[in-house]
């Protein structure tokens, strides 16, 4: 069987693997080679034939009935814990901030306890709901939000 | 990535809740969750159960999807997340044999059209093919999704994408040997 070493670079060439000059110097062989250009002929059908055979199926047709019987049974779109926690707790950070400057640290000491009562309850929560990765997001939540607070507080 | 101004609107209201516009994206992306991973599981049945389980999951996390525009390549990684957690399951308790290794190709009812010769041939060759190689190359021959929504799914770089292709498409040819002649009459 005839062979070309140049052919391996066939497909490159089809998929746009090589760069300008590359693509020059193959075009070049490619008018003197018909060894190259049977294969790429080749190549080029095995592509579209390709694209035609791994283009979707038509969906089962009773999948979305099936689908939207069973979507009844489960909670609706909701956002995910994560967004919900941060937004929370950025939330309350920046009432926080606000509450210190229009009413004097005393408040603000008031509003920390409260806050971090609030976060060690949503982290008991979720040591019995047994998340671990719920509960070392909420810890890191907790380490941040105190550390933030805490900075924010008068120096004696 | 969603260009159609109709569908975008779908899914932002599916995101808010809204069941009927969610089963208008069964409709639009059901083909393409199925065939993605009938082609990994090889098995139609199967491929069905999946596809449901994926669209139920789907739903519950629609909220965690930043871009609405992504939902193509958002889906599809939902669905092979689905599909690699069945064939876990099915390893572990060894009660099939794994899709990697079986290469018994099951004949798709649902594609009469596409019964041609050249097409039978092509299809046995991809069949052929590691999970890996099919669940590429069905994605990256599908015109909706770019390279790069390609290399989100399957949790690769761009750039490998291209090569993986490449070797996919190799290894594909091998497959093809000696029946070259038989792909050539088909277009001729």
């Amino acid at each position: 069987m005839n062979s070309c070493s140049r052919s391996t670079s066939v497909l490159s060439y089809l998929l746009g693997e090589l760069d300008e000059d590359e693509r020059v110097l193959f075009e070049k062989h490619l008018d003197s080679c018909s060894i190259c250009s049977d294969e790429l002929e080749l190549e080029r059908i095995l592509q579209s034939r390709l694209v035609e055979c791994t283009q979707p199926d038509t969906a089962p047709p009773e999948l979305r009935l099936t689908v939207l019987k069973r979507t009844l049974t489960v909670q609706k779109p909701r956002f995910p814990f994560w967004q919900i926690a941060v937004t929370l707790l950025s939330g309350t950070a920046a009432l926080l901030v606000l509450l210190q400057v229009l009413s004097g640290s005393r408040l603000l000491e008031t509003s920390f306890r409260t806050l971090i009562r609030f976060v060690d309850e949503i982290f008991i929560t979720l040591v019995q709901a047994n998340s671990l990765p719920l509960m070392i997001c909420s810890g890191i939540a907790l380490i941040g939000i105190t550390t933030t607070v805490a900075s924010l507080l008068p120096e004696e | 990535m969603i260009k159609n101004p109709e569908r975008l609107s779908d899914v932002r209201l599916a995101c808010e809740g809204d069941r009927q516009a969610f089963g208008r994206l069964i409709d639009d992306y059901g083909g393409l969750v199925y065939t993605l991973l009938q082609r990994m599981v090889r098995d139609n049945d199967t491929a069905e159960d999946l596809a449901q389980d994926t669209f139920v999951k789907a739903w519950t996390r629609l909220r965690s999807l930043r871009r609405h525009a992504s939902f193509p390549s958002w889906i599809c990684s939902t669905a092979r997340r689905t599909a690699l957690d069945y064939m876990r399951t099915i390893r572990a308790r060894k009660e099939v044999s794994m899709p990697e290794e079986s290469f018994v190709d099951t004949p798709d009812e649902r594609k009469p059209e596409l019964s041609a010769e050249g097409i039978t041939l092509l299809e046995e060759a991809v069949g052929k093919l590691s999970v890996r190689d099919r669940q590429l190359i069905t994605l990256a021959y599908w015109n909706e999704l770019s390279f790069t929504d390609v290399g989100r799914i399957m949790g690769i770089p761009e750039p490998n994408v291209r090569v993986y292709l490449h070797r996919a498409r190799k290894r594909l040819r091998e497959h093809l040997r000696g029946h070259e002649n038989e792909l050539l009459q088909q277009i001729n």
